[in-house]
């Protein structure tokens, strides 16, 4: 008996140790990679929110685009110095008018999109001045709901145009806490051609298959994607790995990109999910965020929000905002190099987008004290070095 | 007679519900010192970034009509760009307050001084509401 009393109190303190470890071990190593930072300068209808946003390399310039909705224009601002460089209008009467702008796409300065909401009819094309280049009119469907095109078109959801076609990730009209909705039927990437004014879909581009007839909250049903040389890149909220598609040699593969942090198994509900049980899961479970190339050093990001706390009566968005995250870097064969962990409440991790320099994370994070409507702070943060 | 206590319950129900509704925006309103003596709409940009584009219009015409307005942004420059605070039947509530009340899910709502609570789902909520009273 008193052998057996022993072992039990040795278990519980080699188990007690271990976990003491394991919170010892979250050391945030950031800083070290701190390499640069800018204040993007904001004038008086300008919000620190910076939702809708576009990087642009431009010959040796940098430039930030942001869609304003107080203004219904487009801001361009120099990376580098973080000045307004100009602010284009784009054609707003009927028959042209955007009644809500989802997103924008800058493909060179003389050539930015702008994408409805819900929808792809009248996406325009402007240019530099604001003029109307292309108005895209994909063909009208009887069916309203068929219709609509719920895209994201900006941060990790971004819409991308490859040769005559524009590339969206959407999301999906129907209850999505209904097991017998999450199968392979759902494709979340829409292909519009405006050559010939058809929407198709990515075959691969389906839920996971160990999602499928489960009940999960819509929040953790996210995915990121990233495109670089013929390979789609598909970063799902509650998948390990990453899917790659190599459309050059037709073949895709799941490849490891998992979280050091990550040290419990996503659990399906085992009962349809009240509201607040849909948020304790989401605030609770680690959750992989963004895909991001960085061209410049030849490296793959992934975003990860890890577990956090859940409180019944506190504002979940503050809740979700102060966890901390890290950043998976692989390199271009998607080999994990490094994981690096930042402290939640002060960066925006669903803001962050990549440049020149490295990664930008914008300080504007909800929990953040030290933000100012005057201008937004961005650190660099270079993970070559 | 099931039935008519049925009916009962329900409408006790309902008083009571309009009734923690009304006195929660009541001491909402107490703690912005707001005067509650006309219908007020209340909007918040941080938690609906479409909102301000969606519902710009409606809450001038809101505004004209002399009703109070009450912006939910944590920027005070966000929510004079909606309504400015200069205008005295506008309120700014730059901490949140009203999350404490539960005054708003997402969307808008128009609070009336006799309890009635009306969701705004649509920009024409707010312009049928202003037509008809």
């Amino acid at each position: 008996m008193k052998r057996k009393y022993f072992i039990n109190i040795y278990i519980a303190l080699f188990l007690i140790s271990c976990d003491i470890k394991n919170k010892n071990s979250l050391e945030y190593d950031y800083l070290k990679f701190l390499y640069d930072s800018v204040g993007v300068n904001l004038d008086d209808s300008t919000s620190n929110e910076f939702m809708r946003t576009q990087y642009l390399k431009s010959g040796e310039k940098e430039f930030l685009y942001h869609y304003n909705q107080f203004k219904n224009k487009i801001e361009k601002f120099d990376l580098e110095t973080g000045l307004l460089v100009k602010t284009i209008g784009y054609p707003n009467d009927e028959p042209y008018v955007i009644k809500l702008v989802q997103g924008i796409s800058v493909v060179n300065e003389d050539s930015i999109f702008l994408y409805p909401s819900l929808g792809i009819r009248g996406t325009i094309l402007i240019n530099d001045n604001g003029e109307l280049i292309q108005r895209y009119l994909p063909d009208k469907t009887k069916d309203l709901e068929a219709s609509l095109v719920n895209h994201i078109s900006f941060g990790a959801q971004r819409t991308l145009i490859f040769g005559d076609k524009i590339y969206f990730i959407h999301y999906p009209l129907f209850e999505m806490s209904n097991p017998s909705n999450i199968n392979s039927d759902f494709k979340f990437e829409v292909i519009y051609d405006t050559k010939s004014n058809k929407v198709e879909y990515l075959d691969e581009s389906s839920f996971p298959i160990f999602y499928h007839n489960k009940i999960w909250p819509s929040n953790h049903l996210q995915v990121s994607r990233e495109v670089n040389c013929g390979k789609w890149i598909y970063s799902w909220n509650m998948e390990d790995s990453i899917l790659v598609i190599d459309k050059e040699n037709e073949n895709s593969t799941y490849t490891n990109a998992k979280s050091k942090f990550k040290n419990k198994e996503f659990e399906p509900f085992r009962m349809m999910p009240n509201n607040d049980q849909k948020i304790q899961f989401t605030l609770t479970n680690l959750k992989y965020y963004g895909i991001y190339y960085d061209q410049y050093r030849k490296l793959y990001y992934r975003t990860v929000q890890l577990p956090g706390s859940y409180q019944k009566r506190a504002d979940a968005k503050l809740l979700d905002a102060s966890r901390d995250f890290s950043i998976i870097i692989l390199d271009d064969s998607f080999n994990i190099i490094d994981e690096v962990l930042f402290k939640g409440g002060i960066y925006n991790i669903y803001r962050l987008f990549v440049g020149e320099k490295g990664v930008y994370l914008p300080l504007n994070n909800p929990n953040y004290k030290g933000q100012k409507e005057d201008i937004l702070h961005y650190h660099i943060f270079n993970f070559s070095r | 007679m099931k039935y008519v206590l049925f009916i009962c319950f329900l409408s006790i129900y309902f008083f009571v519900s309009c009734q923690s509704e009304s006195s929660k925006f009541q001491k909402y309103t107490k703690e912005l010192e707001i005067v509650f003596d006309r219908p007020a709409l209340v909007i918040n940009l941080d938690s609906c970034s479409s909102c301000y584009s969606v519902f710009f219009q409606s809450v001038k015409k809101f505004e004209l009509k002399n009703y109070i307005i009450v912006v939910i942004a944590k920027e005070s420059k966000k929510a004079n760009l909606l309504s400015n605070s200069k205008n005295a039947n506008v309120f700014h509530d730059v901490k949140n307050l009203a999350f404490n009340y539960q005054i708003l899910e997402s969307l808008p709502r128009i609070y009336l001084t006799d309890g009635t609570v009306i969701e705004v789902i649509s920009p024409e909520i707010i312009d049928r509401f202003i037509d008809e009273d």
